[in-house]
């Protein structure tokens, strides 16, 4: 048979060059690595029909997949079973509505493991989980609420084209799992945003700061128009179970903390020129201290 | 005995007036305020007057001019006082006014000294108004001087709570100093930049500062030290901060100015870095390098960014979460305390507990680096490690997690399972000590004795009876056994032994204990037992052993077990003929030690070392200790019977020798009879396995194996007799105790003693899968370690072995005939003696030399006389004995030259050597090309492999040089030693770098011997001279001819059947 070359627009699969593929890594067995990427496989495997799983299994390990793209809400990707042509499959996520948005920002924030997730990108099962135990499915609870659409005429609720975009999706999963709250139309940066607001943290990428005039900025406060006038003179209690720097021995030298410094002179780190001044001062108030308790001693 | 105290009149009024020298009316109260926006401290004095006067207002009713605090007196006389007592002159200190905001109760501002009157009728709340106060200015410089001499001031003043407080400030700011709680910082004034230190504060003391600022006295919350149109002032914990950085940088600077450190850039550096060196100069307080020098901005934005960890790219040195496990307290079983805490990489002992991250704001001179940077450390290394750890997920959740309490269960299912996964996220655990320490194992102290005591000295052996005593010992604490099987079967993962924790796997545990005793308490332990526990490490899984001796025997065992052969030797009987080497001695010391204790051992020297005469010597030992009324077995290859008698009579003449071998052997009681006249019992393993019935029913004092290797198939029958054979010392010689198979080994170390190594099965399973397959080196040296005292193994090439060592050593072989050849020797004599009774003058020396030709060829192979095809060693005793020989050589690698002065029987020789060996096997003959020639001597002397070159001794006799060759073998005997020497010479030559051995094979009892003996007469006579050889016997007479070459001995190989 005569092969038809067709215009890029209509749908062809000979016109995808090889790194636009996209095909399974498993080779073998199951697919997808990760906990969530299992459940998501699991949805497909417990609702299609065997064979056209087979197939769409194969379609996709063979890089039956292309032009792959993940929006809020949707994600939509090509699929050619024939080797020729390319149905372009959609899958539509329900998007989290405001309350249920916010009522996730305040769980993630109100867990210490969940923040770290969030703030560090390093998604986790136990975010799934934990958001699950509070009613906040990820990954969707049945099949259904995922709707799907494929331009080919199968009536088959999972059609191959469908069906091998599902194993696709599981392996980008895998490599991309905050596609799930995309998909559930919440951006990471905003989540991370909403985070640290309720946490107060301020994000780590700070913009440089101006050299300040003092070294420590003072508080200013009005004074009052009243006051207590009893112990106006005193100390307001006893200040002799209190003392500093009493931890000798684990001294943490804040030189080490800061590390080297952008600047050398002759050679030597300043961090290293400024740490040798070190023991002549601490030197210093150790003679200073003992001065001073030797003369106490003598007065008593 | 006055006490000085700070005091606040109002508080402590009730003491200050029992105290009689300190009238409250008389001194007055010295108080100090202070503002961040002045480098000095306000000092002002109060005298309290019988009333106050009326207030001063401004000139005008009105006016915003401030009244003046009227219980102040004027500050002219205290800048004397300061100036003496510190020792700075008075023009520092400058006189001004500040503003105070004093409570105001009836018109009157409030005062320090109380009123007569209760202080409590003082309202709740009085209106604060402002008022002038004359101040004398001390400089923070001044301040540290004014503090150390703080006591001369209680002599005119009262010293009130504001400036005492001020001195404990001084105080903290030396120990901050001290600790070294303190890093630059750079800062702009008007247009110039300027680096300083501020404090670096933990968040331990920046609780300090907290609560120490919170009793800061209300008289210093508001003073200013100008007005402003609002009333607005910094608070008081800006006061405190601002006090504390500017004396903290006080003691700071006059350090570096008592000991200024020196920086010392050279010219190039003053020009391209003076940023660098101004910042430099600025912390120490130096002008000198660059004066005058303006930092540019971006230097000090770069410096900035690197001192308050604000940069984009700033890379921190990083924090990671750790989480620490601790025991439960003492004498509880749970709860297990978990905690949640920070760490630094940089210094690993800055652990900072999450709650106090959770806690910690950003504010100045802080040491950390920023919060949000520490709290998404610690929150992201949670969000790892709690999909890692079920433990984790339970008890560190919520928002601000910080310590949780959990259960054994949890505590082992997390040590563990978790802990691993955990750390490999890049999470710290500081678990237990008794953890991860192998110390705190659990381990086994024995204690050995022999059971029947001291007193017998018995040959048992291996297999004496030990009795042993054990308790439980984890770190240093020992516990008994019962205590411990009751911990153990309380089923816990963790068991509190003695007081210390210890992991316990209990089902795994009590089996392992339970074997321990069925074996070696409750059993029948034997000295096999305590030598192998002593050098193992462990029971079994997660239970150690140590063993220590309780009675002299197990000490001595011990002792032997550790140092090996590093023993003192006894000295050789003087029965000995001839001198044992030094390395000779070690070895016949070595036999000893291990034969006096009843160990059997094995000597594994390398051929040519003399392994025979440290046998004999050792024999003498057991015949002279009395110790050997029984006679000795000794079983050795056929081939060496005669080697072995000749040996003794050479080095002991004193030993009386029998063979047992023949058809005529004794047999059955004459056979025992027959024995016990004699001291040594020769005999072949053939002949051992053959006559056991008889040999068997002797209890032989010892049983030697020469060539041991004899017995490495544990299955054969000569094996399995040798094992059978009643002795109570046993002696294995060999070269090779090894040849093939680690089998071997094990069959030769069950015939010395038994048990020692296990079952065969065992010994498979335990050593030659893992040693043989899988090279695991743990199990070689396992096995080195446990046959290291029974066996002694040298080579040639040990260090102390060939400084001992002749550069040519020479030995002669005696090889015993077969009976073929027996014969034919016999028959080609008789037919000889017939011939020569014909024939006269040439006739009868051509006779002659024929003659002796073809009894020399009888006694190298019996095929070259009687011309049939059938070459076969077995047919030739010299020949076996040559190729076993020859085993050995390429066993341990070197390379061998065969001479014979029969071509054809050369020829024979390497067809032999080739269907025998896998090296390489040369043959050179006066009939070799002389191109061939060079090409077979340049193969043999570059080869990296062992070689065998056999060569016609008239072809090969001159002019080589085959110095690859470290053993030559003279298979049949030239009548002239010189011809001899100089064949030895072609490998014995300057070139040779290892040491030569001759083997000179005498077929023996034949005139090759008896030539032999001619020889070394001539040799010690007049060596070259003599070349006549042949003409010295032809000369001879018939009778003494036959005499010469009459075949003497009576022993001969195959002769048992």
């Amino acid at each position: 048979m005569m092969r038809r070359r067709k215009p890029w627009w209509i749908n062809s699969f000979y016109d995808l060059p090889e790194s636009s593929i996209i095909r399974l890594k498993s080779t073998r067995g199951t697919v997808g690595e990760t906990s969530w990427a299992k459940a998501w496989v699991d949805l497909l495997e417990g609702a299609g029909e065997k064979g056209r799983l087979s197939r769409a299994k194969n379609c996709a390990r063979k890089g039956g997949g292309s032009r792959l793209r993940v929006e809020s809400g949707q994600m939509r990707i090509g699929i050619c079973c024939s080797g020729y042509t390319i149905r372009d499959v959609t899958l539509l996520f329900p998007k989290f509505k405001d309350d249920v948005r916010e009522r996730l920002v305040s769980i993630v924030a109100a867990d210490a493991a969940m923040t770290g997730s969030i703030l560090s990108g390093d998604f986790t099962g136990y975010l799934v989980e934990e958001l699950q135990k509070q009613k906040i499915f990820l990954l969707p609870k049945n099949f259904r609420e995922i709707h799907t659409f494929c331009g080919c005429g199968d009536t088959e609720h999972f059609c191959i084209h469908v069906a091998a975009a599902w194993y696709l999706f599981a392996e980008i999963l895998d490599e991309h799992p905050w596609h799930l709250f995309t998909l559930h139309g919440l951006n990471r940066d905003d989540l991370v945003r909403m985070v640290r607001q309720i946490r107060d943290i301020e994000g780590t990428e700070q913009s440089k700061k101006s050299i300040p005039k003092k070294l420590s900025p003072d508080r200013i406060i009005e004074v009052p128009k009243s006051g207590n006038p009893q112990g106006f003179f005193s100390m307001a209690g006893d200040p002799g179970s209190l003392q500093a720097g009493s931890n000798h021995g684990t001294w943490t030298n804040p030189l080490v903390l800061l590390g080297s410094s952008p600047a050398k002179l002759g050679g030597k780190n300043l961090s290293d020129r400024v740490e040798s001044l070190y023991p002549t001062i601490r030197e210093y108030a150790e003679v200073l201290l003992k001065e001073k308790s030797r003369r106490e001693q003598r007065s008593e | 005995m006055v006490r000085i105290k700070a005091v606040s009149p109002r508080k402590t009024g009730q003491e200050v007036t029992l105290n009689e020298r300190i009238s409250p009316r008389d001194l007055p109260v010295l108080h100090a305020v202070t503002d961040p926006a002045i480098n000095a401290i306000a000092l002002f004095t109060e005298v309290h007057h019988t009333g106050p006067g009326p207030l001063k207002r401004g000139r005008k009713p009105g006016d915003q001019v401030l009244p003046q605090y009227p219980f102040a007196s004027s500050p002219g006389e205290l800048a004397k006082l300061i100036s003496r007592i510190t020792g700075h002159p008075a023009e520092k200190f400058r006189t001004t006014r500040w503003i105070l905001h004093l409570p105001v109760v009836s018109d009157t501002p409030d005062s320090s000294v109380p009123e007569d009157g209760n202080p409590a009728d003082l309202p709740g709340t009085a209106p604060l108004s402002p008022f002038y106060v004359p101040v004398l200015l001390c400089p923070y410089e001044v301040f540290p001087d004014l503090w150390t001499g703080q006591e001369l001031l209680t002599e005119d003043f009262i010293i009130g709570d504001s400036l005492q407080y001020l001195f404990l400030l001084m105080q903290a700011a030396g120990r901050l100093v001290l600790n070294g709680q303190f890093k630059p910082a750079v800062r702009k004034t008007g247009t110039r930049y300027h680096a300083s230190w501020v404090p670096a504060l933990t968040p331990g003391e920046k609780t300090w500062l907290q609560q120490f600022t919170s009793l800061l006295p209300p008289v210093c919350w508001y003073a200013q030290h100008r007005r402003l149109k609002r009333e607005l002032v910094p608070d008081q914990k800006s006061r405190v901060f601002a006090a504390l950085t500017a004396m903290m940088q006080t003691v700071i600077s006059s350090a570096l100015l008592k000991n200024p450190p020196s920086i010392r850039p050279g010219k190039r550096m003053i020009e391209t870095q003076r940023d660098e060196i101004a910042f430099m100069s600025d912390l120490i307080g130096t002008d000198q390098y660059v004066p005058g020098h303006q930092m540019e901005k971006e230097f000090v934005q770069k410096m900035h960014t690197w001192l308050t960890y604000s940069g984009k790219d700033q890379k921190i040195n990083p924090f990671h979460p750790c989480i620490i496990m601790q025991e439960p307290a003492e004498g509880n079983q749970e709860p297990w305390p978990l905690s949640l805490h920070l760490r630094s990489e940089a210094d690993p002992s800055l652990i900072i507990p999450a709650a106090t991250i959770w806690e910690l704001t950003d504010e100045p001179g802080g040491l950390l680096p920023p919060v949000a940077y520490l709290q998404q450390a610690l929150l992201s290394g949670l969000g790892k490690a709690v999909s890692a750890s079920p433990v984790i997920r339970k008890y560190f959740t919520g928002a601000k997690p910080d310590t949780g309490e959990c259960t054994m269960d949890e505590a082992a299912t997390f040590l563990s399972a978790d802990a691993m996964a955990v750390q490999q996220l890049g999470i710290d655990l500081l678990l237990p000590a008794w953890w991860s320490e192998q110390k705190f194992r659990p381990r086994i102290e024995l204690s050995a004795s022999r059971r029947s005591g001291n007193a017998g000295s018995s040959m048992l052996g291996i297999s004496e009876l030990i009795s042993f005593d054990y308790r439980i010992a984890v770190g240093d604490t020992t516990i008994s056994p019962e205590e411990f099987w009751q911990a153990v079967r309380l089923k816990k993962p963790f068991v509190s032994v003695g007081g210390r924790w210890i992991t316990c796997d209990s089902a795994s545990l009590s089996r392992v204990l339970k074997n321990f005793e069925k074996r070696y308490i409750h059993g029948s332990p034997t000295a096999g037992d305590l030598l192998r526990l002593s050098l193992s490490d462990e029971v079994g899984p997660g239970l150690g052993i140590s063993v220590e001796p309780r009675d002299e025997w197990s000490l001595d065992l011990l002792t032997l077990m550790k140092s090996g052969q590093d023993i003192v030797a006894p000295p050789v009987p003087a029965t000995f003929r001839g001198t044992l080497r030094k390395y000779q001695v070690d070895g016949y010391a070595f036999l000893l030690q291990c034969s006096e204790r009843g160990f059997g051992a094995c000597l594994a020297d390398d051929m040519g070392l003399g392994k025979t005469p440290q046998a004999i010597a050792w024999l003498l030992n057991l015949k002279a200790g009395g110790a050997a009324p029984a006679p000795v077995l000794l079983i050795c290859p056929m081939s060496v019977v005669g080697n072995w008698e000749r040996e003794v009579h050479r080095f002991s003449p004193s030993l009386k020798v029998c063979i047992h071998h023949g058809a005529a052997r004794c047999k059955g009681d004459e056979f025992i009879r027959m024995v016990s006249g004699y001291d040594l019992v020769l005999t072949t393993y053939h002949l051992a396995s053959r006559d056991l019935e008889h040999i068997g029913q002797v209890h032989w004092s010892a049983v030697i194996l020469d060539e041991a290797q004899n017995i490495k198939n544990p299955q054969t029958n000569q094996a399995k007799a040798a094992r059978r054979i009643h002795a109570d010392r046993r002696v294995a010689l060999t070269g090779t105790p090894v040849e093939n198979r680690l089998l071997e080994l094990w069959s030769i170390m069950d015939f010395l003693n038994p048990g020692y190594l296990g079952t065969q099965h065992a010994f498979q399973s335990l050593y030659v899968s893992r040693i043989e397959q899988d090279k695991d080196q743990q199990a070689t040296s396992e096995l080195r370690q446990l046959i290291r005292p029974f066996i002694m193994r040298r080579m040639k090439t040990d260090r102390s072995v060939i400084t001992d060592l002749p550069e040519k050593m020479e030995s002669r072989v005696y090889c015993s005939l077969t009976h073929e050849q027996a014969t034919l020797y016999q028959a080609v004599v008789t037919d000889m003696a017939e011939s020569l009774e014909k024939r006269e003058g040439i006739a009868r020396k051509g006779a002659i030399l024929a003659g002796i030709t073809r009894l020399k060829q009888v006694c190298n192979h019996p095929a070259l006389i009687a011309k049939d095809t059938g070459m076969r060693p077995e047919r030739s005793g010299k020949v076996m004995r040559v190729l076993e020989m020859l085993e050995e050589v390429s066993a341990e690698g070197d390379s061998a030259i065969i001479f014979s002065q029969y071509a054809t029987f050369a020829q024979e020789m390497a067809v032999i050597c080739k269907n025998h060996f896998s090296c390489p096997v040369l043959l050179l003959t006066g009939s070799t090309p002389r191109k061939e020639r060079e090409k077979l001597i340049q193969q043999f002397q570059s080869g990296d492999s062992p070689a065998i070159f056999v060569v016609s001794l008239k072809a090969g006799g001159t002019g080589l040089n085959l110095t690859a060759a470290t053993h030559v073998f003279h298979i049949d005997r030239w009548w002239n030693p010189a011809v001899e020497d100089q064949a030895t010479d072609r490998t014995y030559r300057i070139g040779q770098k290892r040491n030569v051995h001759v083997h000179l094979m005498i077929a023996a009892g034949t005139l090759e011997e008896r030539i032999d003996q001619m020889n070394q007469v001539k040799r010690t006579l007049a060596a070259e001279v003599l070349a006549h050889g042949d003409d010295f016997l032809t000369g001879l007479s018939t009778r003494q001819l036959l005499e010469i070459v009459s075949l003497r001995d009576s022993v001969f190989s195959g002769e048992e059947d």
